[in-house]
């Protein structure tokens, strides 16, 4: 009987728990966000195509679309949602210890769409790439010039949700202003794909001096060292995931162009086919001069098959903030940061040929290729003359 | 099965009866009749009887499955006509050729007697349908760009600017058929892969209807092509370094219609396309630029060995056509030195001793192929003396001559795909020359009537001690709408 009347009890006393009104809901306090930044050692913002002859060029006149469009998706790990939001507008602040100066960049831009940054030149003043002859190819790849920033500054925010996920904002870049190799202003270095792969060193011993030149610039010398305790200089790993930013570092390399497909298998390429005159074929003989207009024509297909892992620094005074904290803890590599590269929207395509391919013959006695056709960059928004 | 009456006996009747004047012949062709279906056709002709048959004399009005309305009377005069009216019915019974005639006697108001006379063919069955297939000639020639005179001069067509050809292969066919075109104003030329056509579309060049059998092939150039000069010191100008235009990867489509036993009954030409099997300029035509004295071989007789080694290597490499299959007369796909010399003919200044000849007061040279300048902007005469440096601007001369005086006869292949079916078995039977296709260049209306299109020329002049002609005439080439710079 006792029994019976304790179980009666419990029963009782449960039934009036559970049928309680609930206690008023207390919302969690909003995730504190965090801003800071890091300090990549480089990012590739394009790749400019030497043409064939060495009295050609490619002029990329005033608001060029050239430029890069990358994301730092994979620099996270799986359980970090990122997004893009950038903070100060499409312009590229120059900063300094992570604050901001009046400085803005005047040769390039930012703007942003999903998860990747764009950054693109604006300048008003033409990039004139001068072309190259080879007695065998016609075009000389090793004369590429590919354009590296070394001051960039990842900017970020950072926190953490209720459930204990983490958030990465990329609020975009800016350019680290104690670098004054460019005074106040992106310091962009265009080493020909020749000093990166050791091509010049081997064959062209004249040309050794000016790679040796642009060593001392990415040096990097008064970068601060990188998290993982290595110099603030580029290494040889950096330098050849440089090189891979053009694919024809890779001797193999062969942008294959299907019949009836303009875009190459591997999105990379897309051959120019509107009547601006550059669908048609460069006869490069000698004596024929070939002048054309490119129009920059996203692909409908993107794609994403370059990236660059690097090390990057973190300044004492982020080391020691609520930032850091979070933003160590989403990271994939604990020292390291990704760019994964894709297809370039082309932000700046709508003003009509900015480009002009100007393809002089080369000399009696060439014996290379005598036809040639131009290939879209869609990464870098710039053309090759292939083959 | 032909099945015909004894007909001529009612004729002969006729002459014996009255004195025949003659006889008019009409022909009337009822082509495919389906089973259980009939047709009626009419034919009109002028008689041009020199007086009227106002009396139907006699006539049968059938035979077999045809019958025929005869005309009441006959008029007279050399414009009057007479329509005889006929009708077919296929009875479903019977299948294939049908043929046979009827004729009728016609009487004068003076006891006169004609007879007109009307033959019927026909086919009971369904007409087979059209064949369109396509073959592979070697190369096209397109165009011919001529270097202007000295080592710093240059000629330019910039945007808007059209050059091109007009041609036929109207002659690589046996007398028996026209090989009329069908294309219908401007048209794209479009890719062909595996002997069918493709949506790949050129983007630099067109098709345009030009006559009843020629079909003008024209770029619209909006890039800038440039070609500089040579300085030859005893005539100014040196030929040899012309660049002719060559299309190495042309298409030429055309449709068949057959009788019952496959033999061709017509060929008509369905324009052209490209082969994309090229890997050469990847979805569009492969033309090629090839110096005259490439082919001609003046580079190897002056002793250019700098020439020669491009001409040899970057120039020859192109033309092989090594991604090309071989031509039905199994001979390989590189152009060689036959097609080669036909090729440098479309050149006239590749004859020696070629002159240009311009009669007094005529701006057209006797035979068509030039045109000169007769426009205020490009009348004069250009000097070509040391020191001087003059630009130049040419628009285009209405051509009113017409004259086709370049010929090309190349091998050609076909895609695997057609090799075994109707079409290309009927298309041989059609051809003078099975193995060859023949085309034949003329001048070019659509090259040289489009409004505002201008050339560029930037003459500089020789250095000091030069004794050669020091002026030139611009003479428009009215085949391939480029321009020439002669001294007379």
């Amino acid at each position: 009987m006792e029994r019976l009347l304790r179980f009666l009890t419990s029963m009782m006393a449960l039934a009036t728990t559970s049928c309680a009104n609930p206690p008023a809901a207390v919302p969690p306090p909003p995730p504190a966000d965090y801003s800071g930044y890091v300090n990549p050692k480089y990012i590739v913002i394009g790749v400019f195509y030497a043409p064939p002859g060495t009295q050609s060029n490619l002029v990329y006149t005033g608001d060029i679309v050239a430029g890069s469009n990358s994301t730092l998706v994979s620099s996270f790990t799986g359980a970090v949602v990122p997004s893009v939001s950038l903070s100060s507008g499409t312009g590229i602040p120059g900063l300094l210890n992570g604050a901001a100066s009046p400085s803005v960049s005047k040769n390039y831009s930012q703007s942003s769409a999903s998860n990747f940054i764009s950054i693109n030149q604006t300048a008003s003043l033409p990039v004139v790439i001068q072309g190259f002859i080879d007695p065998v190819n016609g075009v000389d790849h090793n004369e590429d010039l590919i354009y590296v920033w070394l001051n960039p500054v990842a900017l970020f925010t950072v926190s953490t949700a209720s459930d204990g996920t983490k958030q990465i904002v990329s609020n975009g870049y800016g350019f680290d202003i104690a670098d004054q190799t460019v005074a106040n202003d992106m310091d962009v270095l265009q080493i020909p794909l020749g000093c990166l792969n050791g091509y010049f060193a081997a064959n062209v011993p004249s040309l050794e001096a000016q790679c040796e030149n642009l060593a001392t610039t990415y040096a990097r010398t008064w970068a601060p060292n990188n998290l993982d305790g290595t110099g603030p200089g580029l290494t040889a790993a950096d330098l050849a995931n440089i090189a891979a930013a053009d694919p024809f570092s890779n001797a193999s390399y062969v942008p294959g162009i299907a019949p009836g497909i303009y875009t190459t298998p591997d999105g990379r390429f897309t051959e120019c086919d509107n009547q601006s005159g550059c669908g048609q074929g460069v006869d490069f003989i000698p004596l024929n001069i070939f002048e054309c207009g490119l129009i920059y024509t996203p692909p409908s297909v993107s794609s994403q098959n370059y990236s660059a892992t690097e090390t990057f620094a973190v300044q004492s005074q982020v080391l020691n903030s609520a930032f850091w904290d979070t933003f160590e803890l989403s990271l994939q590599g604990k020292s390291q940061m990704t760019w994964t590269y894709g297809t370039n929207p082309g932000v700046n395509n709508a003003q009509g040929p900015i480009v002009t391919a100007n393809i002089l013959g080369p000399p009696p006695g060439y014996s290379g290729p005598g036809s040639f056709f131009i290939l879209q960059d869609n990464y870098w928004g710039t053309y090759t003359v292939y083959p | 099965m032909i099945k015909r009456l004894p007909y001529l006996f009612l004729l002969t009747l006729v002459w014996l009866m009255c004195p025949l004047l003659a006889s008019a012949q009409f022909n009337i062709d009822f082509g495919y009749v389906a089973p259980g279906t009939g047709v009626q056709k009419c034919q009109s002709l002028q008689l041009n009887e020199s007086v009227a048959y106002p009396y139907f004399f006699s006539g049968s009005t059938s035979f077999n499955y045809f019958s025929v309305q005869w005309p009441t009377s006959l008029p007279a005069g050399p414009t009057a006509e007479t329509t005889v009216c006929a009708s077919f019915f296929a009875v479903p019974t019977e299948s294939g050729g049908q043929g046979g005639g009827l004729s009728a006697a016609y009487e004068s108001a003076t006891d006169a007697m004609t007879s007109i006379n009307v033959n019927f063919s026909a086919i009971i069955g369904t007409a087979p349908t059209p064949f369109l297939g396509a073959v592979n000639p070697k190369y096209i020639v397109v165009g011919v760009e001529y270097a202007p005179p000295g080592a710093d001069s240059s000629v330019s067509y910039t945007q808007d600017t059209s050059f091109g050809n007009n041609s036929t292969s109207s002659s690589s066919f046996t007398t028996a058929y026209t090989a009329t075109q069908t294309l219908s104003g401007k048209a794209g030329l479009f890719g062909w892969l595996s002997g069918k056509a493709t949506t790949t579309q050129s983007e630099t060049y067109q098709q345009e209807t030009s006559s009843s059998t020629t079909i003008a092939v024209t770029q619209t150039i909006s890039n800038k092509n440039s070609l500089n000069g040579a300085l030859d010191p005893v005539n100014g100008v040196n030929h040899n370094y012309d660049l002719i235009y060559v299309w190495l990867n042309p298409v030429a489509t055309y449709t068949l219609t057959t009788n019952v036993s496959g033999a061709p009954t017509s060929v008509t030409f369905s324009g052209f396309g490209y082969d994309l099997t090229d890997p050469t300029q990847p979805n569009d035509l492969d033309v090629e630029a090839i110096p005259l004295g490439c082919i001609n071989g003046y580079f190897t007789a002056t002793g250019n060995t700098a020439w020669e080694t491009t001409c040899s290597t970057t120039i020859a490499s192109r033309y092989a056509r090594t991604w090309a299959l071989t031509n039905t007369d199994g001979t390989g796909p590189g152009l060689n030195a036959t097609d080669l010399a036909n090729i440098a003919d479309a050149d006239p200044f590749n004859t020696p001793g070629y002159v240009p000849t311009l009669p007094i007061g005529s701006y057209t040279t006797t035979d068509g192929r030039f045109m000169e300048c007769d426009n205020p902007e490009c009348s004069l005469g250009i000097n070509f003396i040391p020191g001087s440096s003059d630009t130049y601007s040419q628009g285009y001369s209405t051509t009113t001559t017409i004259t086709n005086s370049y010929t090309t006869t190349t091998s050609y292949s076909i895609a695997q795909t057609l090799t075994s079916q109707a079409f290309w078995g009927s298309f041989t039977l059609a051809l003078e020359n099975q193995y060859k296709v023949t085309w034949t260049y003329g001048t070019s209306t659509q090259v040289t009537e489009t409004s505002g299109q201008v050339a560029g020329f930037t003459i500089v002049g020789p250095p000091a001690g030069y004794s050669g002609p020091g002026t030139f005439t611009i003479l428009q080439d009215n085949y391939w709408g480029t321009f020439a710079f002669y001294s007379y």
